[in-house]
């Protein structure tokens, strides 16, 4: 992984370095740096200097006009609704889900894990595509409630309804997960502690446990939030004609209206929201995106405001406790239903894709009323189909393989180069993952559109390599800092050099890492809908992008079928690797003993 | 200390508005508490009755069922029969935040994320005392630990011993009839450990406070009870005073958990005279000897002979007739010098021994290995133990 030409040490910590030759590690962040500042600062720095005008001199009417307009400013306040709606929903169903999940046996922790992170691999379009047929007029809940005498059911989907519940679902696991994690590290002493000091299990809970969660939860907060700010998919399936957001609204402006500098100006405000939030809640922020920690993350701490609002203070004390005595009352209830409802919402979608991709009719009715596999056997027909099919897995290799190799020397370099230079570069990578794909993907366009690239798949390649470097970056630095320089330093004392050190140490130590951050830098790509709508020509069109053209045509079971096709070949790659590792196992068992005999 | 005193009645005063009447220093009774896993029993129904301003030390190895009993004490284990009475009150079925019941935990479990005064005063809190109340109370419990200017500090910031401090005031700020210790000095090394021994003693006696404490380490349960508690199996061995425990040890268990003893197997005989006297294995059958503890052992059946090493002489060989209590003839093949005393371990006929010498006794004549001497003790230092007895 070293690129590093010196043949002193150069992987060894400051007391074994040899004075007066640099550390050249720095070298290895070049790749990575070089990568996102071409294919992502500059991106959004054309997407700037185009809403500013461009190449015809500077000017603000791009945002006058936006400003002005009625329509930017109800979608702008839809979205800020919808996503703090999903925050609050998403933190406090995950918060409950996680905490239930930490006073579980051992067993059904594991199970009811899966049923989170399954869902959470699964493609953001599938799941947002199978709420149709759960929530449509003629689908699932519509059905079951007809069976209970309920002529009319509410309108659940194609509206902002659908468009929360979808949403929801899709972040659930968001929320969910870090604050588990958090969670399952907290020592359970201060909370019997508080008990014998006098306080109901509610209130010591209150007091005690949830302020050691509370930089998880505002972290959970803010990502639910950042995220759905960028929302395209799951609105544009879900939402209704009227409910355009922001994402949307960015596109419409672009295709539709073919102004792509008030779509740049639109974008940049958008931008600016997000930014202005990642700065005032980085601090919480950093250690979800494995930023190396600055600092203290805890919130700031209150010292004793001294006695003058006693008064107050007693008041909301008892209201308070008021709280906290039904919440302690209802304690198995609350955790107990946010499992079912929880489970119920992740896991839906995945079972009624499974069904309905077995229907045997043209356009959507759930449950299906006849079976057949004809929709199996139209999408192996379709060579358009099967070439998207071959497209998406060919793109989303290829940059998830470049994301890998740049962003494993940058992980190298991140967390075994200059200190100084790590929480920049840090930020830096950490932004992709942040960043609404619908700015990003403008940018790339306007910036490349010239050069010819739309359409090919390099042009589709390029973007994903950046799309998937945070997470490829993230996990190798994580498992690199967990890996102890001192294996380094040894491998060198006993004369290996930087490319031996490379070969012997730290790639089988950091496999694990580098193909986990190769799955997720896959799925980043794999699962685009949005940089593929600017970047997919005529001959080129991403699986993820066919399938959401066909939704928008005529909701049918076709997009159920390739679901269940990747989700059947995902798990097979999953079983063949344990086959695999099962046979390399019992050949090497079988040839040692035929060695022996 | 009269000023201290004066300061705890002061609050004393306070807290009995604040706390319906509640002082410190209950009477406490565990009857028959008994905890049952499926078919294990972890207690079994242990009795005791604690004194007012008592301080009981629990004492027993890991597995004893020292932690379940204090559960059930604090509520977090409810026991499948018996009772807890806090003067004259059962509290064994309610739950722990109703049982006023100050308790210092084993790694302190201060509260991170609230200063120390906040730590101390959320015991007042929970009981709706206002700000301006606990705050006088706060300052005295911090003066009692000797923690004064230390209440805007946050426990990180905390030494290992100015935590346990905190701790400590936190858990008797709110006057708690009984105090509750688990193993409050595992955590601080052995010179801190030693320190917070002599201060806790000098709280809990100031405050008349209480006391059960939690513990593995023997010195601890010595130095600082009125009466120790050896628990083994589930099942209290011996409840006595430190120096009934050493000297008179009511069974194997506490012979050897307690202290040192050397162990020698024999048999009990009924002599001529009616007494029970012991013939050890591997010793001459005419050397019947005087144990203290004889009424327990039933003639005919297997006996342990417990005899600490400090009691233990050694002689030259040709005094092995000495007086009336019989001589065993060994070889010296180890000497373990430890400043004032020096180990000695003899190898004998009725097993290999340690005599602890004071430099005193060597003043004459010092045992080298090899040197062939003969071994002998006080009939009143041997304790008889029938064989089946011990249970580990």
């Amino acid at each position: 992984m070293s690129v590093d030409s010196s043949p002193v040490q150069v992987t060894g910590g400051l007391a074994t370095r040899s004075r007066g030759r640099p550390d050249r590690r720095w070298l290895t962040l070049v790749p990575l740096l070089a990568v996102l500042i071409l294919l992502f600062v500059v991106p959004l720095g054309t997407l700037l200097a185009d809403s500013f005008g461009g190449g015809q001199g500077f000017t603000l009417d791009n945002y006058r006009e936006q400003v002005t307009s009625p329509v930017f400013w109800r979608a702008i306040r839809r979205t800020l609704v919808i996503a703090a709606l999903s925050t609050v929903i998403c933190v406090v169903l995950g918060y409950c889900m996680a905490y239930a999940l930490t006073r579980m046996p051992k067993r059904l922790r594991g199970v009811l894990l899966v049923v989170v992170l399954v869902p959470y691999f699964t493609s953001i379009l599938i799941r947002s595509y199978a709420w149709i047929a759960i929530l449509a007029p003629n689908g699932l809940v519509a059905g079951t409630l007809k069976l209970l005498g309920v002529d009319s059911p509410p309108e659940l989907v194609f509206n902002q309804t659908g468009m929360l519940i979808g949403t929801v679902q899709i972040l659930l696991p968001l929320a969910l997960l870090p604050i588990y994690s958090v969670m399952s590290g907290i020592d359970r002493a201060p909370v019997r502690a508080a008990q014998s000091l006098g306080a109901a299990p509610a209130v010591a809970h209150w007091h005690v446990y949830r302020p050691a969660t509370s930089s998880a939860v505002l972290a959970a907060a803010a990502l639910v939030f950042i995220s759905t700010l960028g929302f395209y998919v799951t609105p544009a399936l879900l939402g209704g004609p009227g409910d355009t957001l922001i994402a949307q609204s960015i596109l419409v402006r672009f295709s539709n209206l073919v102004d792509p500098a008030g779509a740049a100006a639109q974008a940049a405000l958008l931008l600016l929201i997000v930014l202005s939030l990642f700065t005032v809640l980085f601090r919480y922020l950093a250690p979800s995106l494995a930023v190396e920690p600055s600092g203290d993350a805890r919130p700031a701490r209150r010292a004793d405001r001294g006695e003058r609002f006693d008064a107050l203070r007693a008041l909301r004390a008892r209201v308070l406790d008021t709280g906290l005595g039904l919440a302690g009352r209802l304690r198995l209830p609350i955790l107990v239903g946010s499992w079912v409802a929880g489970a119920a919402l992740l896991v839906t979608p995945l079972v009624v894709v499974a069904i309905w991709s077995f229907s045997d009719a043209t356009y959507l009715t759930f449950p299906p009323e006849e079976y057949s596999t004809r929709w199996f056997a139209d999408y192996f027909a379709d060579t358009a189909w099967l070439d998207s099919t071959f497209l998406s897995l060919a793109v989303a290799s290829a940059s998830a393989a470049i994301g890998v190799v740049i962003g494993g020397l940058g992980a190298f370099g991140l967390v075994r180069g200059p200190r100084r230079a790590r929480p920049p570069i840090a930020i830096l990578v950490a932004m992709p993952m942040i960043m609404p794909p619908m700015i990003y993907s403008l940018g790339f366009f306007l910036l490349v559109a010239p050069q010819g690239l739309v359409g090919t798949p390099l042009g589709l390649i390029l973007p994903y390599v950046v799309l998937g470097l945070p997470f490829a970056v993230s996990i190798t630095a994580a498992a690199l800092r967990n890996l102890d320089v001192r294996l380094e330093n040894a491998a060198r004392s006993l004369g290996a050099g930087p490319m031996s050190v490379l070969r012997h140490v730290l790639l089988p130590a950091l496999r694990p890492a580098l193909v986990s951050g190769f799955v997720f830098a896959f799925l980043a790509a794999f699962d685009d809908v949005v940089v593929a709508t600017f970047m997919s020509g005529p001959t080129a069109v991403t699986l993820p992008l066919r399938m959401f053209q066909d939704i928008k045509l005529e909701v049918s079971p076709r997009t159920a079928v390739v679901a269940v096709v990747l989700l059947g070949a995902g798990a097979a790659a999953v079983l063949l690797r344990f086959v695999m590792a099962w046979l390399v196992r019992t050949i090497r068992v079988a040839l040692s003993r035929l060695g022996d005999s | 200390m009269s000023e201290v005193s004066e300061g705890v009645q002061a609050m004393d005063r306070a807290m009995d508005r604040a706390m319906d009447g509640a002082a410190t220093g209950g009477e406490v009774e565990l009857d028959g508490l008994t905890k049952k896993y499926g078919t294990v029993e972890a207690v079994r129904g242990i009795s005791l009755n604690i004194r007012r301003g008592e301080f009981l030390a629990i004492l027993g190895p890991s597995g004893a069922g020292k932690t379940t009993l204090l559960n059930m004490l604090t509520g977090f284990e409810k026991p499948t029969s018996g009772a807890i009475r806090i003067n004259g009150r059962d509290v064994a079925r309610l739950a722990p935040h109703k049982r006023g019941i100050g308790v210092v935990f084993q790694h302190y479990a201060l509260f991170k994320h609230m200063t120390v005064a906040q730590n101390v005063g959320f015991p007042l809190r929970m009981r709706g005392m206002s700000m301006r109340e606990q705050r006088s109370h706060i300052q005295h419990a911090l003066e009692l630990v000797k923690l004064e200017g230390f209440a805007a500090r946050f426990p990180d910031r905390l030494s290992g011993g100015q935590q346990q401090r905190v701790a400590l005031a936190r858990a008797i700020v709110f006057r708690p009839a009984l105090l509750l210790m688990d193993e409050p000095l595992g955590a601080l090394d052995k010179r801190l450990r030693e320190h917070m021994r002599v201060e806790i003693k000098r709280l809990q006696r100031n405050l008349g406070a209480t006391v059960i404490y939690v513990t593995h380490d023997q010195n601890e349960a010595l130095t600082m009870a009125d009466r120790v508690a050896v628990m083994n199996d589930g099942v209290v061995e011996q409840l006595g005073t430190p120096d009934d425990l050493y000297e008179r040890p009511a069974s194997a268990f506490v012979a050897d958990f307690v202290g040192e003893t050397n162990f020698f197997t024999g048999r009990a005989v009924l002599d001529a005279d009616g007494r029970i006297r012991v013939v050890l294995d591997g010793d001459r059958p005419e050397h019947r000897r005087e144990v203290e503890n004889a009424a327990s052992l039933r003639p005919g059946s297997g006996v342990e002979v417990g005899v600490r090493p400090e009691e233990v002489s050694l002689l030259p060989p040709e005094h092995a007739e000495h007086d009336q209590a019989p001589a065993v003839l060994g070889t010296v093949s180890d000497v373990l010098y430890e400043g004032a005393t020096a180990l000695h371990v003899v190898e004998t006929p009725i097993g290999d021994l340690s005599a602890r010498l004071s430099l005193k006794n060597l003043r004459e004549t010092r045992w080298a290995v090899g040197d062939r001497v003969a071994v002998h003790w006080d009939a009143r230092a041997a304790r008889g133990y029938p064989a089946a007895d011990r249970a580990s």
